[in-house]
């Protein structure tokens, strides 16, 4: 999981290049050819929102005089869409009027450069837009990311969880979703300590990492709640796998009380070929038989099929 | 193409990189002088605005600076007319001096 989240950091970055002159792009391919990024090329603003819908390019080098569509419109349509709001744009202009620049500034664009370009101010400004670049995706992404344990955190859980949920249904194929909570957790903060309960907590996450395959999504749902998305995964299967962990956490020795041995409880709950509940019905349900572990004496799974039948609502209109 | 004079380029021609960007507006050049005719032939100003408008921003970046001032002038001069009035006469003085400005670089080639 962890590997895949920095990987996008290593990458070499995309550089949209949105410009209707030929002679433009030529120059800049030649002359930033030194640089480790890559050029994607788009003669109109029209194009430049499409690529950059798709792509999603760490930069976005734009021409202010364009046909069709200029450069402030396309401009103004990236801002407007949270996809690409975050991308930083250079403008590039013949025109370095003040009013040019105040709007370009005024719509969004990170930065300014006039033609004909000094490749060298060019090339400076490029990687500092990059920079900060690498650091909006880096800041974005650990507004995702618990801090204790490196799994994701709630907000991630239910941006993903609507996600797999909607490609399930879109695919008719198995899913299932697990909700755990550590039994008795506030006797180990209230006989050890917080850092002993923090222990158990990142514990519990190496466990999860340890057992979770890379197309599983682990999540810290509440203090002592942990949620697993496991796509593809029938409840039979997800049910061997959660099994599997249980067992783990019991065997594992805390140095901090190695008297005390922790259990986990487990609600899951999965479908085998596409949803038959709606995804907040869903959640619910998985809470209800994690309620029913505990109630049968905790360090249990209750798993089972989601039943009933999913009511299509009628689209608007 | 042949072995172009250093003389007449502010680019490094000995620079593969340098020469490679000096061939592509070389290349390119005819095509742009036929464009700048084509949309005078047809009175369509903006277009010629348009042209001399990526001339100026393009021909410096490539060490033809000469070009561009001379696109510059043209472009200023367009954009200071009213381009529903505006007649060829208005702007010959700065058309046929970014003509022969291009014109002269392709003799470079030739010789």
């Amino acid at each position: 999981m962890t590997s895949t989240q920095q990987s996008q950091f290593d990458q070499t970055p995309v550089v949209l290049l949105v410009d209707d002159s030929e002679f433009v792009h030529r120059l800049l391919n030649a002359r930033l050819k030194t640089e480790s990024i890559s050029i994607v090329s788009a003669v109109n603003g029209e194009e430049g929102l499409k690529l950059a819908k798709e792509q999603l390019p760490a930069l976005i080098l734009l021409d202010l005089e364009m046909p069709v569509m200029d450069g402030f419109e396309t401009l103004r349509q990236l801002m407007e869409d949270p996809a690409t709001r975050n991308i930083p744009v250079i403008v590039l202009s013949g025109q370095d009027t003040t009013q040019d620049k105040v709007t370009a500034f005024d719509l969004g664009a990170s930065d300014f450069v006039s033609k004909p370009f000094e490749l060298t101010e060019l090339r400076a400004r490029l990687r500092s837009a990059l920079r900060i670049s690498t650091l909006l995706r880096m800041l974005e992404q650990r507004a995702q990311i618990d801090g204790l344990t490196g799994l994701y955190n709630r907000s991630h859980f239910d941006m993903r969880w609507k996600e797999v949920y909607e490609s399930s249904i879109r695919h008719g194929k198995s899913l299932s979703l697990v909700m755990i909570d550590i039994d008795n957790f506030k006797s180990v903060n209230d006989t050890f300590g917080h850092p002993a309960g923090d222990a158990v907590i990142s514990g519990m996450s190496n466990l999860l990492h340890t057992h979770l395959r890379a197309s599983d999504i682990a999540c810290r749902y509440g203090g002592e709640e942990f949620a697993l998305i496991l796509p593809d995964t029938t409840p039979e299967d997800a049910k061997g796998l959660c099994e599997r962990i249980r067992i783990a956490c019991e065997e594992i020795c805390w140095p901090r009380h190695p008297e005390r041995k922790i259990t986990i409880s487990m609600g899951i709950s999965g479908c085998v070929e596409g949803p038959t509940l709606q995804s907040m019905e869903w959640i619910e349900h998985v809470d209800a038989n994690l309620y029913q572990a505990k109630e049968r004496g905790r360090n249990r799974i209750v798993c089972d099929q989601t039943k009933g039948q999913l009511v299509k609502l009628p689209k608007a209109g | 193409m042949p072995k172009l004079d250093q003389s007449h380029f502010s680019l490094d021609v000995n620079n593969a990189d340098d020469l490679e960007l000096i061939e592509m507006f070389l290349g390119e050049l005819p095509n742009r002088i036929d464009s700048l005719h084509e949309s005078v032939k047809t009175n369509d100003f903006s277009q010629l605005n348009r042209l001399a408008h990526q001339l100026k921003g393009a021909a410096p970046s490539f060490g033809f600076d000469p070009i561009g001032s001379a696109a510059a002038d043209l472009e200023e001069r367009i954009k200071t007319s009213n381009i529903e009035m505006l007649q060829m006469d208005h702007i010959r003085t700065e058309f046929d001096a970014l003509v022969s400005e291009c014109s002269a670089y392709l003799k470079y080639i030739d010789s």
